[in-house]
């Protein structure tokens, strides 16, 4: 693997893959105003989640820390946070200059409603993509480089060639100090005894146990079968039967590396090497747990095709069905389907993967960024008030 | 291209990897199929019963809820997961 990456150099000594002013929406009621100035200045995104107004107790921290998360990422120059009001901004605004990022408030509260805030953020945005254009890319050591592993669209190709070409490249990044990140925690069940051996302390292997076992609590406490719900109907049509043959295939994506820690959702992690979050599996939340904890770019694997992308961290879409591969070619970004068209190897597909992974993580757009097929979703855990 | 691959020794189960017709021979696991399989669901590899395992990768991966016989279909009609039944 190459030993190093060009990247943007950060404050605090991260690197970004991108380099981009995140106007950053603290809750449904200011959304409008973040797309509004991601419209009118290149350059800029905007982060805008469901909810996080009534939101109470552990809901709402996690809320602030996802959020305060996607403004940490090292993808991330600068935050414009636009906001109803000045407390949720400031609490995510010290999360994020926690980093030493550039960050600015907008409440429509303080500047003369919806058209005041948008016109004062609209011209700080602007100020801040011509300073971020200024930083240019350095060579960054590969282990500053962390990377998310998830699926989407699983089917039967996922299991047997694009997650297992992940694994191994997954394998390749720790070897060489590197991070990666696996997800999903009901996509763990089944294979629970297989990650926990793999994990470096006793404590991290119950909690591997005890992270599935609450989903499965879970679904059980409300009485329903999780089959239809996950595998989903189109796992199921991909020849996915049950969540057990679905998971299996899921963790191969993490590699065979111990297993360093365990975090909960959205949570940057303190070692490195290969990490469990445990974070609900559906891709929009999942991808944006993983960008909140600071993955740079995510590797993501699909059997269906499923085009969706994060705003933050790149969403890299790599296939394994030739199917997929010739009736969605817009939507993906790296065609492993030779594995099985032309028995070619896994060692072949995780070769092509990290040469597309350098890549996009030096600036090549990935298909999700060009289309703009971006969305972030924040986890819930319970309901407002 | 391969028509159908076996994950694994302990599998009673293979993966097809084309859209496989009734009485086609798969000479590669020595079955033939006894009624259509899509693209990527799994065959029989053996005669399978009500409450018997189904293995995939070398691993449990649901209980059979009905007759199965070698070279049949395995899917949602006659597997269910082991875990997360909250009926």
């Amino acid at each position: 693997m190459k030993k190093t990456f060009m990247g943007y150099p950060r404050e605090n000594g991260t690197y970004g893959v991108r380099n981009m002013v995140a106007i950053l929406s603290t809750a449904d009621n200011s959304n409008f105003i973040a797309r509004r100035v991601a419209d009118l200045v290149k350059g800029t995104v905007p982060l805008c989640p469901c909810f996080g107004r009534g939101e109470i107790g552990e809901d709402m921290d996690l809320h602030i820390k996802t959020m305060a998360g996607l403004g940490r990422n090292p993808n991330v120059h600068s935050v414009v946070i636009v906001s109803l009001e000045a407390v949720i901004a400031k609490k995510i605004a010290a999360l994020i200059e926690e980093e030493k990022k550039p960050v600015f408030i907008y409440t429509m509260d303080e500047c003369g409603g919806s058209m005041g805030c948008t016109e004062q953020a609209w011209r700080k945005a602007r100020e801040l993509v011509i300073e971020a254009s200024c930083v240019k890319r350095e060579e960054a050591p590969i282990d500053r480089l962390m990377l998310g592993v998830e699926c989407g669209g699983s089917d039967t190709t996922s299991g047997v060639v694009s997650n297992p070409a992940l694994g191994i490249l997954a394998d390749r990044l720790v070897e060489e100090g590197g991070t990666v990140i696996l997800s999903e925690t009901t996509e763990w069940m089944g294979a629970e005894e297989m990650l926990s051996k793999r994990a470096v302390t006793p404590k991290i292997g119950e909690g591997i146990f005890q992270a599935v076992q609450w989903y499965e609590d879970y679904i059980k406490s409300i009485g329903v079968d999780l089959n239809g719900f996950n595998p989903a109907p189109d796992n199921i049509k991909g020849g996915l039967s049950t969540i057990e043959e679905k998971a299996l295939g899921s963790v191969k994506k993490g590699g065979s590396s111990p297993i360093r820690e365990l975090v909960f959702c959205g949570t940057t992690p303190r070692e490195k090497g290969l990490i469990l979050m445990d974070a609900p599996t559906g891709g929009v939340e999942n991808t944006t747990a993983l960008a909140a904890a600071g993955c740079q770019l995510i590797l993501f694997s699909t059997g269906k095709g499923n085009p969706l992308g994060n705003p933050v961290a790149p969403t890299v879409k790599v296939t394994g069905n030739y199917r997929t591969a010739e009736s969605q070619p817009e939507n993906i970004d790296v065609d492993l389907s030779d594995v099985l068209k032309q028995d070619r190897t896994l060692s072949w597909a995780a070769d092509v993967l990290e040469e597309k992974m350098i890549d996009h993580a030096q600036g090549k757009l990935t298909t999700a960024e060009a289309l703009n097929d971006l969305e972030i979703a924040v986890t819930r855990i319970g309901f407002t008030v | 291209m391969k028509r159908v691959i076996r994950l694994s020794e302990k599998d009673n189960v293979a993966v097809v990897l084309c859209d496989l017709s009734e009485g086609e021979f798969l000479e590669e696991i020595g079955v033939t199929a006894r009624e259509a399989v899509p693209y990527g669901h799994k065959i029989a590899l053996a005669d399978i019963r009500p409450g018997e395992k189904i293995y995939k990768y070398g691993e449990a991966v649901g209980n059979c809820t009905a007759e199965i016989t070698k070279g049949g279909w395995v899917h949602v009609h006659n597997v269910e997961s082991i875990r997360g039944l909250g009926r």
